[in-house]
């Protein structure tokens, strides 16, 4: 098809350059509210965006001084209220808003709820910092709340294994984002309390959108939490975001991990500072003792101390003596004892009427009886008598008896 | 829970008697005192210690509501909440 004659026939490169004066002239400034979206941050440090709407969408730019002077991270999906003017990329045959300005636009649903709940609970003193309870040091039983099939329950179970090997740990499976997940999550920290086996709980999840970690952001959560008897460190996502969990919690973990490395001591580490106590501690006693034994000796030594122990070994010689010359006294006692004693046996040995009879005396009794005859009138003639000898012994019989009276007359008998 | 003194609270109070020995200023008689504080302290910790036992375990609720728990091995998928 012709031209009609006097139509104008412009260039691509006249035609763009039209569009361009037009679109700049009639918008050199707008102000626009989209959704962001196909962001793109290339090396040159400009950010390349669209920002579109339920209808609609449009290429829009962000030079790398503007980028500069953004004071959030801009993210895919965020609803922002931007400024900038309408240009036109010849090249390419498109427009553009090129952006001098872009922010947030005011807050989302979940933003909302999330602020809304937060002052609430702060104004009730869930948060209040002296309500927090302090840890067990080295818990029996650590109760943990998680997805049993996400990354955290096994970053825990990792750190646990590595650092307090012996430990024991109870899980309570949950769901963790979704339709009901912080329903079972709270029913999950009601249970343990219930239960009582576990004397710290972790209740948590790995990191994600705000979405995801939806359920730790819900009251019915945080309440449980609050009422929970056994102290709780809430562990979710990766710290970007604060989740009112974490700030009802006992101790907020920035990530499962780190709940671990909290919850448990180090098990090498504790049985080295048991050891070294116990080393110490025999040590310093035998320091003590040494010390004291030390000063027992020094005083032991000291003129004071020598004074009396020098009486004390006068008197104890003293004694020796005393000792010496009492035994030796005692001693010339016994043998004078002795002696006077072989005297008197001798004697005795003179005076035995054995003795006298071996010299040839004879004691002469009446037979049957032990009287010694001194008188013949003791017996008449026929009378048997017994006759003692040195050795052996006589009976006879009296064939006369004569007395003439020793004593000076006893009457003949007959 | 908390029927007998923690390990964290025995521990310390050994090294506290650790410290008090070594800075020679008790008496022999509370030296010795101390010394066989310190070696109970220290027996209690250990045996605490010792105790400890690997157990990785599931809390599970029956329908009864009976919370019970049972092992969970090392390739296990863990059991969601029931779902009778």
């Amino acid at each position: 098809m012709e031209p009609s004659p006097g139509e104008e026939v412009l260039t691509i490169s006249e035609l763009t350059r039209r569009i361009r004066r037009s679109l700049e002239e009639e918008f050199p400034h707008v102000c626009v509210v989209g959704e962001v979206s196909n962001l793109a941050r290339p090396k040159s440090g400009h950010v390349y965006l669209t920002l579109k709407d339920g209808g609609a969408q449009i290429s829009a730019v962000l030079w790398r001084s503007a980028a500069a002077r953004l004071r959030f991270d801009l993210e895919d999906g965020m609803e922002v209220i931007a400024t900038g003017s309408l240009s036109v990329y010849e090249p390419r045959g498109s427009y553009q808003i090129t952006l001098s300005s872009i922010r947030p636009k005011g807050l989302g649903a979940l933003q909302l709820a999330f602020v809304h709940l937060k002052d609430k609970l702060e104004k009730e003193g869930l948060f209040r910092p002296e309500r927090k309870r302090p840890l067990p040091y080295l818990p029996e039983c650590v109760g943990v709340v998680t997805s049993p099939t996400g990354a955290a329950l096994q970053d825990i179970l990792t750190v646990i294994a590595r650092r307090f090997p012996p430990a024991h740990v109870v899980l309570r499976p949950v769901r963790v984002q979704g339709e009901g997940a912080a329903a079972e999550i709270a029913q999950a920290i009601e249970d343990f309390n219930t239960w009582g086996g576990a004397d710290v709980l972790i209740v948590g999840r790995g990191g994600g959108s705000l979405e995801d970690l939806w359920a730790f952001n819900e009251e019915i959560v945080a309440r449980a939490i609050y009422a929970s008897r056994i102290p709780i460190i809430s562990a979710v996502g990766h710290e970007i975001d604060v989740t009112i969990s974490d700030l009802v919690a006992d101790r907020r973990a920035l990530t499962p991990t780190e709940a671990a490395e909290i919850v448990l001591p180090e098990f090498r580490e504790l049985v080295g500072r048991l050891g070294d106590a116990r080393g110490r501690l025999a040590a310093a006693l035998r320091g003590q003792v040494g010390l004291a034994r030390a000063r027992l000796e020094q005083t032991r030594g000291a003129y004071g101390f020598r004074v009396p122990s020098e009486m004390v070994r006068r008197h104890e010689q003293r004694l020796d003596d005393l000792c010496a010359a009492a035994t030796l006294a005692t001693r010339r006692r016994l043998e004078a004892a002795r002696d006077r004693l072989a005297a008197a046996a001798g004697r005795l040995e003179a005076l035995s009427p054995l003795s006298v009879l071996r010299r040839g005396y004879s004691i002469t009794r009446i037979a049957g009886t032990r009287a010694v005859l001194r008188d013949a009138a003791q017996v008449h003639s026929g009378q048997s008598i017994e006759t003692l000898l040195h050795a052996g012994r006589l009976v006879s019989q009296v064939l006369e008896a004569e007395s003439h009276g020793a004593d000076g007359g006893g009457a003949p008998r007959r | 829970m908390g029927k007998r003194p923690s390990f964290e609270k025995s521990l310390e109070a050994l090294e506290e008697i650790v410290a008090e020995l070594e800075s020679g200023q008790l008496t022999l008689d509370e030296a010795l005192e101390r010394y066989e504080r310190g070696v109970a302290l220290h027996k209690a910790c250990a045996e605490m210690l010792a105790a400890a036992e690997k157990r990785i375990e599931v809390l599970l609720k029956g329908s009864d509501g009976e919370l019970t728990t049972r092992p969970l091995k090392a390739d296990e998928e863990p059991p969601r909440e029931d779902e009778s």
